[in-house]
């Protein structure tokens, strides 16, 4: 039976998502048109200025652990679930990372969608990630990801 | 487009408004006016109330400027036009102070108040559990002194019932 989750999920895992990312004061986040693609579409500014520099974030969360499958202290998510969802997001140009809310505790967890990634010859690509595991997310994760795009979009300026 | 700071107030007022209760999950559901608003930045529906929904307004005003060093009050301005503005509502109406900083809210009602400008805020009403259900009382308490379902209205659909 296909059950709908409650509103309050998808409304306080997006408002976690934007307080996690406007901790940093780098980044312009913007919300397309509702089921319309990608949750939040942001932008990386550099010392106050506009660099055109887009990564996508997707959104997810469930109320408590008890929904997720957990190995070792590592949060799985469901493949077959996860595999339709990251088919939506496998033909954009640019890194697309999957945000992870448990809501009960508001923990944060995140993996890649399209992983940006420079090989040994300096070639940039994206990196189509089906991998079901969850990290932790925090400020440093946060600083790690924007640090891995902006390489990557410094390596794809210089090719 | 909103600027960051007053994006990432509401995202902190809408976390704190929608932290779970019980198992049942959030007992406030709060919904973003837009920009549009003059005044009013949320409507605010309270979860399990029965049969009818009460609802509260809230404008949100956020800060990094932290706390007056006196009376620990925020540091946000509220100007006399805006105060009067949403106390005009018929229905209760909050302010909400933001300190994005340390992503905590605190809420005073605008019905009733003295309608002066603001240059801080109280500390006094965190948002914070024991509050939430306190505000989620004193709205449901407002509203059950009305019977909304009893307008006689000129623009009946007589086959409509």
């Amino acid at each position: 039976m296909k059950t709908t989750a409650p509103w309050y999920i998808e409304r306080r895992a997006e408002s976690l998502a934007i307080v996690y990312l406007t901790r940093r004061d780098d980044l312009i986040i913007s919300q397309p048109t509702p089921n319309q693609g990608l949750d939040f579409l942001i932008t990386i500014t550099k010392d106050g200025v506009y660099t055109g520099r887009l990564f996508g974030i997707e959104v997810k969360a469930t109320d408590s652990t008890s929904n997720l499958k957990k190995h070792n202290d590592i949060f799985k998510l469901d493949k077959n679930r996860l595999s339709i969802l990251l088919e939506n997001f496998k033909d954009l140009p640019f890194p697309v990372c999957l945000f992870f809310f448990i809501l009960e505790t508001d923990q944060g967890y995140y993996k890649w969608i399209l992983e940006p990634k420079i090989d040994g010859e300096k070639q940039v690509k994206l990196h189509f990630n089906e991998d079901d595991e969850l990290k932790k997310l925090d400020d440093k994760e946060i600083a790690n990801i924007i640090s891995s795009i902006n390489s990557w979009y410094d390596h794809r300026n210089n090719t | 487009m909103r600027d960051a700071l007053g994006q990432r107030g509401e995202a902190i007022f809408t976390v704190l408004m929608t932290e779970f209760h019980s198992h049942a999950g959030p007992i406030f559901k709060p919904q973003f006016l837009g920009d549009k608003w003059q005044y009013i930045d949320f409507i605010v529906e309270l979860v399990g109330a029965g049969k009818s929904v009460p609802y509260f307004f809230v404008q949100v005003k956020t800060t990094r400027e932290g706390y007056t060093k006196k009376h620990n009050r925020l540091k946000v301005k509220v100007r006399q036009e805006n105060v009067i503005g949403l106390a005009s509502y018929p229905a209760p109406t909050y302010i909400v102070g933001i300190d994005e900083i340390q992503e905590v809210g605190y809420m005073v009602s605008a019905n009733g108040e003295s309608l002066k400008s603001l240059s801080s805020l109280s500390t006094q009403f965190q948002i914070i559990r024991q509050n939430r259900e306190l505000l989620w009382q004193e709205v449901d308490d407002f509203w059950s002194r009305y019977h909304t379902n009893q307008l006689v209205s000129k623009f009946a659909d007589q086959d409509w019932r």
